[in-house]
């Protein structure tokens, strides 16, 4: 009997004891999406329920479904590097799907970042193998940015010279004459056809919702132009509602202290203004559609002697879901300036005013005016099928026109003018069938077109085209919540000539491994080459400076390897600490570089040199969790060397420094300051200097930009935010490139309403 | 919202690093040039070259003795004059606004193709190791040309 009633007290009992399994025969299943408190949903994130031994990831899109549980309340962990655990109960229905949205917060602000530019997907940024920085629109909009080489400036181991960005050292000087970094809009190469340069002021920054640079050579996934890296641009998504803004920029550039300088130029002695006004609108069009559209006119008196600049541009993204699992996007600009180029000074006692270069028997001069026109149209087609594979299909068309004016204004005859057209398109294909892998694949095409008077060459064509084509494979695959494996391989081939064709087998291979919750180490390694560009190969000109083609210019190639270790941890409840240390070291060969031929008497791009650039990057971030201070230090010692020379490589510097600041002091009153240095280049070209006066001059670099915003939002509806922005307050004055005056002191009154 | 002494450490440590950036001015003007002149004398002697191979001519001066011809490129630095007469038997010159230098190798030289860099030296200025060119001053200078004897380039 007692044995009977102890039968019966088990079984009545059990149930109690155990309560996962009460309903054991009830099934349900979880489902649900993991986000960022900023509502940036995040994949790769750990959720387990222990008292059942079940989890899942979360997958690209941050969603996640844990099927066939048995109903009842369980405890649920989630847990991701870089963000802080949370543990939640769960009630499973029997017959159900329970929903969740679960919210996890960073460790440090940067923890969160989600990027795309390092692996051609979404993938959260403490998990890439390679070096990235991000530049966010809370960034772009607090320092007024209105130009990219006002972005890049402030981004570690990143440096402007001219119209020429170096990244960790990989380009120098080159006349504004090819690139070692490869320029995206949402992924799309946004290149020049002719000279492959970086257009700074091509892009609506009102619109763009961050800035992605990845640091090391990029060519196993985006080709030839990112030897030195890739600088991607987001731009916004479409608001829910409505959204009108109008921002309003005047300020002026202050007269310099030397009167001997003031002395050259005429315009020298007064306050020279600049101002800009850009219309924005978006909005959503029924529940599928929606545009941005953006607009501006500027005008700017200049610093220099033959500097101003008129111009207006406008750009539309236009798309939505055509039908379910299918999106078509459209992005379109348009733009013109009237610019005069200043393009080398008078010496270091005239650095206003622009200088001649005389040829022993011809003169020629330092500054050229010119109405310059841009087109870029760029359809992007994504198509989601089921949830493990999608493709997307983009294209990409960007004309240039450029038409030199004479000193009464007018268009010079057609022969002078220079037109371009580059224009491609690639198919990509993302596919998580696989467990743990990720893969994407593609094809691309482009090709150029290209003619001018500049780019005779050696057979006296003026037109020409450099098609290429390429084939991408990349796969991530995640062992373990703590380690990913990334490993990719690119073919392209590139028509060099008329009959050449050159081609490139570019592999690369990273890894991912969290050694901790707070500290998470990677290491990479990548090929990258560059074909020399249209104006690199064909160029010949004497208007401004002896200029020879050289066609037999052969593609630049590279070796990168990287390692890097980060350190994320939380400084008491509201602040959190992010370290990031980085080595690097490249091996180039056949880079190609401008070098002075005796015997033409010009310059020549060519095939100068083997070369080795390493360095150590170190970046520390003190952030408050809400983002209302935050302060960033970054410092990236560079060796580059040129192992044909023997000596260091021309217009490297070798220690860089930058220092950010941003602090809330209200609600309202929002204050920042950014500081950078660079150390005076180890080696610049003395060639230069024999047509040039002083084009030696190439001092260290201190710049300090202050500013002061005010944030208004009493009125219903509209928000209104005036700031003031105080450039180079120290008013140090330093050289952009050879024989060029950087900015002097200037200011900057902006008004921005939105509404 | 954030201490007091949170503001004032974060303001502290800004100011730190901007001041530590505002000790130094950067570039600025060079002493100005101080200028002087050449004046010279040319004689010929021998039978001229075909005019074809004189397609320019002039007294030119450098700061230091070239090694090749990529040293006669140096036009920011070296001195150049006015074209000089063909075929004469005497010719003569003045340059003025000359930067007060050293010039250790001057002389008269032709460019004898239409190739910028072909160029020779046809007579050397060879007293008192060079011009010196001093503010104000203007330096007189007597050079023979020599067609049948013209001085080895580059120099032995």
């Amino acid at each position: 009997m007692k044995l009977f009633l102890g039968i019966i007290w088990i079984v009545s009992t059990l149930p109690a004891l155990l309560p996962a399994q009460q309903d054991s025969d009830q099934r349900g299943e979880l489902q649900g999406v993991v986000q960022t408190v900023q509502g940036e949903t995040l994949p790769g994130v750990h959720l387990l329920l222990p008292e059942l031994m079940r989890g899942t990831n979360s997958d690209r899109e941050g969603r996640f479904q844990i099927t066939d549980l048995p109903a009842g309340e369980y405890e649920l962990r989630v847990s991701m590097v870089g963000f802080r655990t949370t543990t939640q109960t769960v009630r499973i229905e029997p017959d159900r799907a329970t929903h969740l949205t679960i919210e996890l917060i960073p460790l440090t602000v940067e923890a969160d970042a989600v990027v795309v530019t390092a692996s051609r997907r979404s993938q959260l940024a403490g998990r890439v193998p390679v070096s990235m920085s991000t530049v966010t629109a809370d960034e772009i909009e607090s320092r007024n940015v209105t130009s990219l080489d006002q972005v890049l400036h402030y981004v570690p181991g990143v440096q402007v010279t001219g119209n020429q960005v170096n990244i960790r050292g990989s380009s120098g000087f080159a006349y504004g004459v090819g690139n070692r970094v490869l320029l995206l809009v949402d992924g799309v190469p946004l290149m020049g056809p002719d000279q492959e340069n970086l257009d700074f002021e091509g892009m609506p920054f009102t619109q763009v919702e961050r800035i992605e640079v990845l640091k090391s050579p990029g060519s196993a996934l985006y080709g030839g132009g990112a030897l030195g890296g890739v600088i991607n641009l987001i731009t916004r998504d479409f608001p829910d509602q409505p959204q009108t803004s109008i921002r309003l920029i005047s300020g002026a550039w202050q007269p310099v202290r030397y009167e001997e300088w003031r002395s050259g130029w005429d315009g020298a002695d007064r306050f020279r203004p600049h101002s800009r006004l850009t219309l924005g609108h978006a909005r959503q069009l029924g529940e599928r559609f929606g545009f941005w559209a953006s607009g501006m006119v500027s005008t700017d008196a200049g610093y220099l002697q033959m500097n101003r600049e008129r111009s207006g541009e406008g750009y539309v993204k236009f798309g939505g879901s055509i039908r379910d699992g299918m999106d078509l996007y459209l992005y379109s600009g348009i733009r013109r300036s009237q610019r005069e180029q200043f393009l080398y000074w008078n010496g270091l006692n005239d650095v206003l005013s622009h200088g001649t270069i005389d040829l022993g028997t011809d003169e020629v001069t330092g500054a050229n005016d010119g109405l310059s026109d841009r087109l870029t149209v760029m359809p992007v087609f994504n198509h989601r099928i089921g949830d493990d594979l999608n493709y997307s299909v983009r294209g990409r068309l960007f004309g240039v026109a450029f038409r030199p004016l004479d000193d009464q204004g007018n268009i010079r005859p057609r022969h002078t003018h220079t037109y371009g057209l580059r224009y491609g398109g690639e198919a990509q294909v993302n596919s998580s069938h696989l467990r743990n892998t990720e893969l994407t694949g593609g094809v691309s095409f482009d090709a150029n077109w290209v003619e001018s008077e500049f780019f005779v060459g050696e057979d006296s064509l003026t037109v020409r085209n450099q098609p290429e084509g390429a084939l991408f494979l990349q796969a991530d695959y995640q062992w373990s919540d703590h380690l990913t494996v990334s490993t990719g391989l690119r073919y392209d081939a590139y028509r060099v000539h008329t009959r050449e064709v050159a081609s490139r087998l570019s592999p690369k291979a990273g890894i991912s491994y969290s050694l901790s919750r707070t500290l998470t180490a990677r290491a990479s390694y990548g090929h990258g080459f560059r074909v020399p560009s249209v104006a690199e190969r064909f160029v010949s000109n004497r208007d401004f400076l002896p200029l020879e083609s050289n066609v037999t210019l052969r593609p630049e190639r590279s070796v990168g390897y990287e390692a890097g270790l980060t350190h994320r941890i939380p400084l008491g409840d509201r602040y959190g600490l992010s370290t990031e240390v980085t080595g690097f070291w490249n091996e180039y060969e056949d880079l190609v570089e401008p070098q002075f031929d005796t015997g033409q008497a010009a310059f020549r791009f060519v095939n100068l040199t083997q070369a080795r650039i390493r360095g150590v990057e170190v970046t520390s971030n003190l952030s408050s969790i809400d983002r209302t201070r935050q302060i960033r230090l970054s410092y990236t010692w560079l060796d580059a060397y040129d192992r044909t020379l023997d000596l260091p490589l021309l217009y490297r510097s070798e220690h860089l420094f930058q220092a950010s600041g941003r602090i809330f002091v209200t609600d309202w009153l929002e204050t920042g300051a950014d500081f950078r240095a660079a150390s005076q280049p180890e080696r610049v070209d003395t060639d230069f200097s024999r047509f040039v006066p002083d084009a030696d001059v190439f001092p260290t670099v201190y710049v300090t930009d202050l500013r002061v915003r005010i944030h208004y939002s009493s009125l219903p509806g509209i928000e209104l935010s005036g700031s003031l922005h105080l450039n180079n307050i120290f008013d140090y004055y330093y050289v952009d490139r050879p024989a060029f005056f950087a900015p002097p002191r200037n200011f900057q009154a902006v008004l921005d309403v939105r509404f | 919202m954030y201490s007091r002494t949170e503001n004032i450490a974060l303001a502290l440590l800004l100011l730190l690093v901007i001041s530590l950036t505002g000790c130094d001015g950067g570039l600025e003007p060079k002493p100005p040039p101080l200028y002087g002149a050449i004046e010279g004398t040319i004689i010929y002697e021998g039978d001229w070259p075909s005019q074809e191979s004189v397609k320019d001519l002039r007294f030119v001066a450098l700061r230091e003795v070239p090694a090749g011809i990529e040293d006669f490129l140096n036009f920011e630095t070296m001195v150049i004059g006015p074209r000089l007469e063909y075929e004469v038997e005497q010719d003569h010159f003045l340059i003025e606004d000359v930067k007060s230098a050293t010039y250790r190798y001057s002389g008269v030289a032709r460019q004898f193709s239409d190739q910028l860099i072909d160029w020779e030296p046809l007579g050397l200025y060879k007293e008192n190791g060079g011009v010196f060119t001093v503010e104000g001053d203007t330096v007189r200078l007597d050079i023979r040309v020599d067609f049948e004897n013209l001085p080895p380039f580059p120099p032995e």
